[in-house]
């Protein structure tokens, strides 16, 4: 004898919210500070969701009014620039260009922003639709009892979504560092500190607390001979997320690798370091150690009933990214 | 810290839940903890509307609205810019694609307010002032880059976004750059070629050709499309404005309606009106257009209409229903060896005219003794097959506006078949024959979703109707994206079980097959798809024994109706894979046992009447060896034991016929006084183009060369009240049967011109000929013009349209299941618009009912790359070959083959509705989960077009829209195993399946 809510499918315009227009980063993190309020970058991701009405904000925060977030240079790339802008940028290493280009469609790039796309939330469909799940604040999986194609290998824990972001293996690789707005002041990390596992808070993909704000990524420089390339499995060439993606960086001395990163993408919660694919190109010349670095890149992989072929997915892309990188 | 929590409809928990529902009961708490624990919904939203300045067009435009505004709807509804569409509205198909700051943008993923202080760029900014075309706007009517034209103004702003930064793109560039544009018609090929030829600056035009038949031409409504003029459903504004409608749909897969409880809804402000289920009046059938027993999710059981769409979700949130659960059935298999659970009374399984016992078959065909056959046979092959749910996905999701006006009820719907939605509308809502009119036209993509043919269906019409009849006031309903992909009808699920019997020299004695279709919460189209199902089983291959049992079971979920090849995908997927099987046990190549075993001419064809009828002018042989040869077969095939490698490249092939149509078409064409000729055809324009072929065939029969065709012919379509009577735009019908129709009335018209000229002129008949709008005698003798004839010629006596034996076969009435013989005169309806409008004409009239041997053939080629380490595949060529009878406008028949070639490629190898096995609701109801295939996701297309007329098709077509559907699942899988050595009997081919199928034969690398 239940009075439940309609299923919800014919929702697809907002509720009522008023837009805040901040001009500064203070202002902003005290207006993004109350209950009800969410950022608004390229609106990709958000937008979506409030059409839907899954979220409904009273308040919606304007970041691209507050100036100085979106310049692109060669090490340094504003949280609100475009992906369009970051693909364009000759001077940015070649991983993160060609993974800001497979994002989605021309369209959603001209839009959609840097930090946007560090910064999206699970696309899990379970998630996503009216099952309310660990994720939502629930207390279950409901992808486990049904279709787990596009979930994790490694790192699930009650929850197996997968991070959805192509830039975000790519700048793990480059050894990128994020610098947040928060408490009134700026921060720098590491970008792995950026992503949440379900063991750190199962209900958000990202660390940042409420009010804080992502401002800038920032990269490294990178020595002579240093490569780095990407690469990205999806169903279909365009609109797709990655089914598994692998991002790889190496820095050589002569002819052997002397520092090597290989991270995936949508194969665990958060960008996933191959810290075995790594160790197998340590020391020696990329082209002897393409196929062990492919191999070992998947060991420890816990495949879920439906997602085993990613396994095969991410030889594939590791091998391919260290040939381009061989190659070039 | 994750967002701000969601919130929705108030909610009222208590009692044990009946079924093991996952976490969907818990959905509600997720809602409470956003209202503080509470049960009560908050107060009315505040509005915040403010004065906002956009530069749209290079014009500044003052509105004012609110903050939530996309700039979609700023654009289509504050500034009445309707070029922009609508599709989507979640930043998935492209549609809704403008220029901000000369960057293509989704226009429904941006608020208004964002848009502020940058260059806005729409379709209707491109024109010049004197309207002449952008020369991209003139490539796309060249080269015919549109189909049902939803996508084509957002395609054609990406395009010149493009060729303002790449003034000489290659292809692949193209392609990339048009990748956020999504064509559902498959057009994609066609597309890149229009924007190519512009940036060539290949001059306007296609030049002055003077034949007709098999020519290229635009087709008669490019100008709308690639302007953003052609009005769609939703495109259309009435002055005093209009409600908007919402549906209440279940969140169950099975439960009874118990209280519908309004009161909250009616006090908010905007709403005009309501609907409950116990208002829709009763009519046949196991459905109504709201229910009191929710049957799938997504089933509607009560309405709202208000003053713009936000009050109407709104008010949707507000409206109370207690629902009481029942044990929800998702497993047709189950139900068939026994289970509690009615979804109907009467049985589990759909027959024609009821629900009927699990012993009761829906369909049955068999002739001769399969079972001695099987056993005389050397060898038995056998094989189970499955395929999934398939949606439509239009660029348009269905949009209805209604409006009464003393009684009369006009209906500006996106429907394909308005003569049978009027029908069906007046009978459900009780109204005498001529109350109703649907108007429809444009639509954005139909493929059988939009077909109101009968009382079977969603029936939304009624729901907007009701409401705008009780609110004194029109009302719009437009689906959402989801509402689209499962609250309306989809493509069914089948299970195949295939047996044939093989002799030692590879010919076929039986085939045996028994199938079981998921037809959903309610019949629809259910039954009838099993018998055209069984079409496909049975009219391909020669077999002396041939049996075909279907069986179309009730299921809690989506409702299986009419999508493009009815049956036919599902069961040549079968069929197909099936045979190949047979192939390599009878130890012979797969084009070698085709050659052997398809059926020819003279040989029987099963029809859906359940007759037989011989063969004629087949022109599959010729299909076969084009396509083969095209590809290379002969050369390149390989058994799949010869192939190693981690990539593994193979060759897969397929063939299949098709139907030309149902039912009947009346054919009328009027000459007025002014000599112009009115060709008013209700076939829908969903697309296919095919009101420019008939016009073509008319052309043809009245002498008319093609640069003649738009000065002297006025076209018009798919309105009920202006238009002849014709049945539905599906079933690979107009131009075959429609078309027959109409080239008869032009042929009537023709004779009346000459035998008056004759009279006037005192020269035989035999001796004149009609040349561009005059008769006379060739060489410069006296001519007449048609004008002059028009008036002067004595009126036809309309009992009896001009129609040749053979020209009215017997049809199957869908709702019986039984043949019948129509009759040789005119739909009253017909008869009716000629007295109202044609009193004064020179009158043409026509009759034809589809021929069944009229069949297309096809064969189909794919060669693939299978990656063995993960299952990974690439198509990498599509080879079509398609016997069409006769190309009338060559360049619509090339884009069925290319556009039906990519349709039928998405359901091969990426589309399937997930739907959850333990709460029945979709899983994946979204574009990028659901996976229609991209611009960039096509591979080598050669579509080969071949002739082999048909005596009873104008000047020999055959219905052909269909048949490209059915080439890529089954000639991937065949490629998949020919490359791999691993069978797939599942579709779609995606990559998890095929690295199951590798891991389970152990073949991984």
């Amino acid at each position: 004898m239940n009075f439940l809510p309609a299923s919800q499918i014919a929702i697809d315009e907002p509720a009522s919210f008023r837009l805040l227009e901040p001009r500064s980063l203070e202002e902003a993190a005290r207006l993004l500070a109350g209950e009800s309020a969410v950022a608004l970058a390229g609106g990709c991701d958000v937008l979506e969701r409030i059409k839907t009405q899954w979220i409904r904000p009273r308040e919606v925060v304007n970041l691209k009014t507050i100036p100085g977030l979106s310049g692109v240079s060669g090490r340094e790339i504003g949280a609100l620039a475009t992906l369009a802008a970051v693909a364009r940028e000759s001077r940015l290493p070649a991983a993160l260009r060609q993974a800001a280009v497979r994002v989605a469609t021309p369209q959603i790039r001209n839009l959609g922003t840097q930090g946007g796309n560090l910064l999206q939330d699970s696309r899990c469909p379970y998630y996503r639709g009216p099952w309310h799940c660990y994720r939502a604040g629930g207390a279950t999986c409901d992808a486990l009892r049904g279709f787990t194609y596009e979930h994790a290998l490694w790192g699930g824990e009650r929850c197996y979504t997968v991070s959805p972001s192509d830039t975000a293996p790519a700048l793990a690789a480059l050894g990128a560092e994020v610098e947040v707005f928060g408490g009134g002041r700026l921060r720098r990390m590491p970008i792995e500190r950026l992503f949440a596992p379900p063991s750190y808070d199962i209900t958000s993909m990202h660390t940042l607390e409420r009010g804080e704000i992502l401002t800038r990524i920032l990269l490294p420089e990178a020595p002579p001979g240093a490569g780095s390339a990407f690469r990205k499995a999806a169903a279909r060439q365009s609109w797709d997320f990655a089914l598994a993606s692998a991002a790889v960086y190496v820095e050589m001395e002569g002819d052997r690798c002397r520092l090597a990163r290989v991270v995936l993408g949508a194969v665990a919660p958060v960008p996933w370091r191959a810290v075995e694919a790594e160790q197998a190109l340590l020391g020696a010349r990329l082209r002897d150690r393409i196929e062990q670095a492919a191999r070992a890149a998947v060991s420890g992989a816990q495949p879920l009933p439906h997602n085993a072929y990613k396994i095969g997915l991410v030889k594939r892309l590791v091998r391919e990214a260290l040939e381009e990188i061989a190659a070039g | 810290m994750s967002d701000t929590p969601s919130r929705r409809a108030f909610v009222q928990i208590g009692g044990a839940l009946s079924v093991a529902a996952g976490s969907l009961a818990k959905a509600t708490g997720r809602l409470r903890r956003a209202w503080g624990g509470g049960v009560e919904p908050p107060a009315p939203e505040p509005v915040f509307r403010r004065p906002l300045e956009l530069q749209v067009n290079g014009q500044t435009r003052r509105l004012e609205v609110e903050d939530r505004r996309t700039l979609l709807l700023a654009l289509r509804d504050d500034l009445g810019l309707t070029g922009t569409k609508k599709g989507c509205n979640l930043g998935q198909c492209g549609a809704c694609t403008v220029l901000l700051e000369g960057d293509p943008v989704y226009s429904c993923l941006l608020l208004a307010r964002d848009a502020r202080g940058k260059a806005i760029t729409t379709i209707e900014g491109l024109a010049g002032p004197d309207g002449a075309l952008h020369p991209v706007q003139q490539a796309f009517v060249d080269k015919m880059g549109m189909q049902c034209g939803h996508c084509t103004p957002g395609m054609i702003l990406s395009a010149v976004a493009l060729l303002r930064d790449n003034p000489h793109p290659g292809q692949q560039q193209v392609r990339e750059a048009l990748a956020g544009n999504l064509c559902r018609c498959g057009n994609y090929v066609k597309e890149v070629e229009a924007v190519l030829h512009a940036a060539r600056g290949a001059a306007a035009g296609s030049g002055g050709q003077q034949s007709v038949i098999g020519s290229r031409r635009p087709v008669l409504d490019a100008r709308p499309k690639v302007t953003g003029q052609a009005l769609y459903a939703g495109d259309v504004r009435l002055p005093g404005g209009m409600l908007h409608a919402k549906v209440w749909r279940s969140p169950l897969p099975h439960a009874r309606v118990e209280r519908v409880d309004l009161q909250a809804a009616r006090a908010l402000p905007g709403v005009a009106a309501t609907l409950t289920w116990e208002e829709v009046p009763n009519y046949r059938g196991d459905r109504r257009f709201l229910n009191g027993k929710a049957r799938y999710v997504g089933d509607g059981i009560a309405a709202v209409a208000a003053a713009n769409p936000y009050q109407a979700q709104e008010a949707l949130a507000r409206i109370r229903v207690r629902l009481r659960r029942e044990q929800p059935l998702f497993d047709a298999e189950q139900a068939l060896r026994g289970s509690p659970v009615r979804v109907h009374a009467g049985g589990p399984v759909a027959g024609f005219a009821a629900p009927q016992p699990a012993d009761q078959h829906t369909i049955r065909f068999e002739r001769g003794d399969v079972e001695k056959a099987l056993k005389e046979a050397d060898r038995v092959v056998q094989g189970r097959y499955t395929t999934p749910w398939q949606c439509h996905v239009p660029i348009e999701p269905h949009c209805v506006l209604a409006r009464w006006d003393q009684g009369k009820l006009t209906l500006y719907d996106s429907q394909q078949s308005v003569h049978n939605c009027q029908r069906v509308l007046e009978k459900v809502l009780g109204l005498p024959a001529g109350a109703v009119r649907v108007i429809a036209p444009y639509l954005g993509g139909g493929f059988g979703g939009k077909c109101t043919d009968n009382e079977g269906k969603t029936l939304y019409q009624g729901i907007a109707a009701l409401l705008a009849r009780k609110a004194g006031r029109p009302v719009r309903l437009e689906y959402t994206l989801q509402e689209l992909m499962f609250a309306e009808d989809v493509r069914n699920p089948f299970h195949f079980e295939l047996r044939v019997g093989l002799r030692r020299d590879g010919s076929l004695t039986a085939i045996d097959c028994r199938a079981v279709q998921a037809t959903g919460g309610y019949a629809s189209s259910g039954p009838a798809v099993c018998a055209v199902a069984g079409e496909g089983i049975l009219d391909t291959y020669r077999a002396e024994a041939l049996r075909y049992v279907a069986y179309s079971v009730y299921t809690n979920t989506p409702v299986g109706g009419e999508l493009r090849g009815f049956g036919h995908p599902q069961a040549v997927f079968a069929l197909e894979t099936h045979m190949d099987k047979a192939a390599e046990a009878a130890g012979m190549n797969p084009l070698d046992f085709r050659l052997k075993n398809h059926l020819r001419e003279g040989d029987q064809l099963v029809t859906v009447e359940g007759e037989l009828t011989p063969i004629r002018h087949s022109g599959l042989a010729e299909c076969l060896e084009r396509g083969a040869q095209t590809i290379g077969w002969r050369e390149r095939w390989t058994p799949p034991q010869a192939k190693t490698g981690r990539l593994r490249r193979g060759l897969g092939m397929r063939m299949s016929q098709e139907h030309s149509g149902r039912d009947v078409a009346n054919g009328l064409v009027a000459i007025r006084p002014d000599g112009r000729i009115v060709v008013p055809l209700g076939v829908g324009n969903l697309g296919t183009e095919a009101h420019t072929a008939i016009v073509l065939l008319v052309a043809q029969a009245l002498g008319l060369t093609s640069d003649h065709i738009e000065r002297w012919i006025e076209a018009r379509w798919a309105d009920s009240g202006s238009t002849a009577w014709d049945f539905v735009s599906d079933a690979s019908r107009a131009v075959h049967c429609t078309g027959k129709a109409f080239y008869l009335a032009a042929l009537d018209a023709r004779q009346q011109l000459l035998a008056t000229a004759s009279r006037l002129l005192g020269a035989d008949a035999s001796r004149l000929e009609l040349r561009d709008g005059r008769v006379g005698i060739p060489g410069g003798g006296r001519a007449l013009s048609f004008a002059e004839l028009a008036r002067r010629a004595p009126r036809r006596d309309l009992a009896s349209p001009r129609h040749g034996p053979g020209d009215l076969s017997k049809v199957l009435n869908e709702d019986t299941g039984r043949a019948f013989q129509p009759e040789a005169k005119l739909h009253p309806s017909t008869l009716a618009l000629i007295q109202r409008e044609f009193q004064d004409c020179l009158v043409g009239i026509g009759l034809y009912a589809y021929h069944p041997a009229a069949k297309s053939w096809g064969a189909g080629f794919a060669e693939v790359e299978v990656d063995m380490e993960s299952g990974l595949v690439r198509v990498l060529r599509l080879v079509m070959a398609h016997d069409v009878g006769r190309a009338i406008h060559l360049d619509g028949v090339e884009a069925q083959i290319q556009g039906g070639g990519i349709f039928g490629l998405g359901y091969g190898i990426t589309e399937e509705l997930l739907v959850d096995p333990s709460t029945g609701i979709p899983v994946n109801p979204a574009l990028h989960w659901y996976r229609p295939l991209t611009m960039l996701d096509y591979p080598a297309i050669d579509a080969i077009v071949v002739e082999a007329p048909d005596p009873s098709g104008p000047l020999g077509a055959k219905g052909m829209g269909e048949n490209p559907v059915f080439n890529g699942a089954a000639a991937v899988a065949n490629a998949i195993y020919n490359a791999a050595g691993v069978r797939v009997d599942e579709i779609p081919l995606t990559w998890p399946r095929v690295y199951q199928a590798l891991q389970r034969a152990g073949r991984l690398e």
